[in-house]
């Protein structure tokens, strides 16, 4: 069954026609790769189906349900969350705040509950659903810290961190929602083919780890080539092609828009 | 020169107006939001407060606390105006509904007019008033320490990506607001029955830009700076009045100074606790000891 379905999405900015009348599925534990050139339309994708955008037209079906006209932290509590083309972290706070703020998964207690149980003795508090949830969710935070390598550095301010670091730290902060179906928007921009051939390998080792579907934005050829089951290819917000990475190559369409056209970098 | 009385005065001020106060500091130094109305909570809570006892005979403190929720529930009209819009209409709403509250009042006759309210019962005392400071730091604290606490913070330094994580944007606006406004509305209470009178002009914009700048003061974003700061610009210029008419170029001189040398308000977003005194000396008695064994 198919994770995600996109249907007829289309999205108009003034005159402007950013998607238009797309339609590709997700299948559900695969990786699905998003390319297309510059301005092609993929972020606008992302923002569609993360309700940053409303659509103008179409539909999209997550896990059987239309989300279209769902609010952005509804989506993402039904399980889509994702990255940003140009990072959006909490610029701030320390690594460890990062991903600490968004392990909500499961927590339950109100805010009436922190206010009671915030400064008390530890006795009285050990037995509280407060102290239960957030001893709990410091645990998924080192957890999340230690999988992607993010450990050593728990105390950097999110903004001082190495650029190839805070693309990790998005990915952590995106997993602590436990999501269903993870959006990457160009994971390796400014990264190093050392980097790169990293972060292809964690991205594979999350989808099998946390049992995710991936789609994934990507100028790097290589990576795109090798993690993904299948590609969906843009070109001026109308899809020019779909299929596995082999068929893509292989499309002289594709070649004539995108790969052949020398800027494929 | 200082008596007790006089000390002890300047020090229930300061004592009643760190609640509004910490309640702009929870709204703007923890979740971004900016408001130049808060003096219009004050009055709001400093009215329903002496109605409650003058005319309802209502005891001291369920009056205060009533004036609180009384001002809480304006703020959730304003939030669910405003919040959901983009950029600054909220700051404006608040800055019109508070000027609009004191216009109110001054047209009231039944609360007295623009003359004001005379009479009321001096019923705070320096106790009450250091009493329900400690337990709104410690509420306050506790709040900005658990998920919700950080959910307002996420929502100042990226509300784009708080969405994408789940948080819920507009309640988390919503509920730092009616706590903030809670906050201004007792300290309003405490006020009026501090003074024995209450004047809309009491409420004025200048008062709740004035709330604002004690925020921005001692440091965005951190409650020690809070309540540093309103000790600080609440007492300065009453123990400054000596210099008499150059009390308050003095006082400017000095804000002025400080948010040159320290642009992020005093504390600039840290918290003095006891932890951190406490590493402190450690560290010291550490290098002492280093020191000694060279
Ligand atoms: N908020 C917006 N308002 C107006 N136009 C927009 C907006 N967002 C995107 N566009 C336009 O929509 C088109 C598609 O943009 P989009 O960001 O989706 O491209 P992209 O495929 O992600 O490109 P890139 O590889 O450069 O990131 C562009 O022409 C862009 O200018
Ligand atoms: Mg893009």
């Amino acid at each position: 069954m198919n994770i995600l379905q996109v249907n007829g999405l289309t999205k108009q900015f003034g005159g402007l026609t950013a998607v238009n009348d797309v339609t590709f599925d997700v299948e559900r534990g695969s990786i699905t790769g998003l390319i297309g050139p510059n301005g092609a339309g993929k972020t606008t994708i992302f923002n569609l189906v993360t309700g940053v955008y409303k659509v103008t037209g179409g539909k999209i079906v997550f896990d059987g349900k239309e989300i279209q006209n769902e609010e952005a932290f509804k989506i993402a509590n039904m399980g889509i969350t994702r990255t940003f083309q140009n990072i959006r972290l909490f610029k701030r706070l320390t690594v460890y705040e990062n991903v600490l703020t968004a392990c909500q998964y499961n927590a339950n207690y109100s805010l009436f509950e922190a206010m009671v149980f915030g400064l008390v003795p530890k006795k009285i508090k050990r037995n509280s659903r407060f102290y239960r949830e957030e001893k709990l969710l410091k645990e998924q935070a080192e957890e999340l810290m230690e999988i992607l390598g993010l450990q050593d550095r728990r105390n950097f301010i999110a903004n001082n961190l190495p650029y190839g670091f805070q693309r990790r730290l998005e990915i952590a902060r995106a997993l602590a929602l436990r999501p269903k179906l993870l959006l990457l928007d160009e994971p390796a921009a400014g990264m190093n083919p050392e980097e790169t051939e990293k972060l292809t390998e964690l991205i594979a080792f999350i989808r099998d780890k946390f049992d995710l579907s991936v789609l994934l934005i990507e100028h790097h050829m290589d990576l795109v080539m090798e993690i993904c089951d299948k590609i969906v290819v843009l070109n001026f917000g109308c899809k020019l092609a779909e299929g596995t990475p082999k068929e893509i190559q292989q499309n002289p369409e594709v070649q004539k828009a995108y790969l052949g056209g020398g800027n494929n970098a | 020169m200082l008596s007790w009385y006089y000390l002890k005065g300047i020090i229930m001020l300061a004592g009643i107006y760190l609640l509004p106060v910490l309640g702009l500091s929870l709204l703007t130094g923890f979740t971004g939001l900016f408001s130049f109305g808060h003096a219009g909570f004050m009055a709001i809570g400093g009215y329903t407060t002496a109605f409650m006892m003058m005319k309802l005979e209502v005891p001291f403190i369920p009056a205060i606390l009533m004036g609180g929720l009384f001002a809480a529930f304006f703020s959730f009209i304003i939030g669910k105006l405003t919040l959901k819009l983009k950029g600054d209409y909220f700051c404006i709403a608040t800055l019109g509904f508070g000027e609009a509250i004191r216009l109110l009042l001054d047209n009231i006759q039944y609360f007295g007019g623009a003359r004001g309210w005379p009479g009321l019962p001096l019923k705070t005392t320096l106790i009450t008033v250091i009493i329900i400071d400690i337990i709104a730091v410690i509420l306050l604290r506790n709040i900005i320490r658990s998920r919700h606490g950080r959910n307002m913070i996420a929502v100042r330094e990226e509300e784009l990506a708080s969405s994408i994580i789940g948080i819920d944007t507009f309640k988390y606006k919503m509920i730092s607001l009616v706590i903030s406004a809670f906050y201004a509305g007792v300290g309003g209470g405490l006020l009026g029955t501090y003074l024995g009178f209450l004047q809309p002009k009491i409420f004025s914009l200048t008062r709740s830009t004035e709330l604002t700048i004690i925020v921005i003061f001692g440091g965005l974003g951190s409650l020690t700076g809070s309540v540093v700061g309103t000790i600080l610009l609440i007492a300065l210029p009453e123990i400054l009045r000596s210099f008499a008419n150059w009390r308050l170029v003095v006082y400017g001189v000095i804000v002025v100074f400080i948010m040159i040398a320290r642009p992020e308000g005093l504390m600039g977003g840290k918290e003095l606790s006891f932890d951190v005194l406490r590493n402190l000396f450690r560290k010291r008695v550490k290098e002492a000891k280093a020191e000694g064994g060279k």
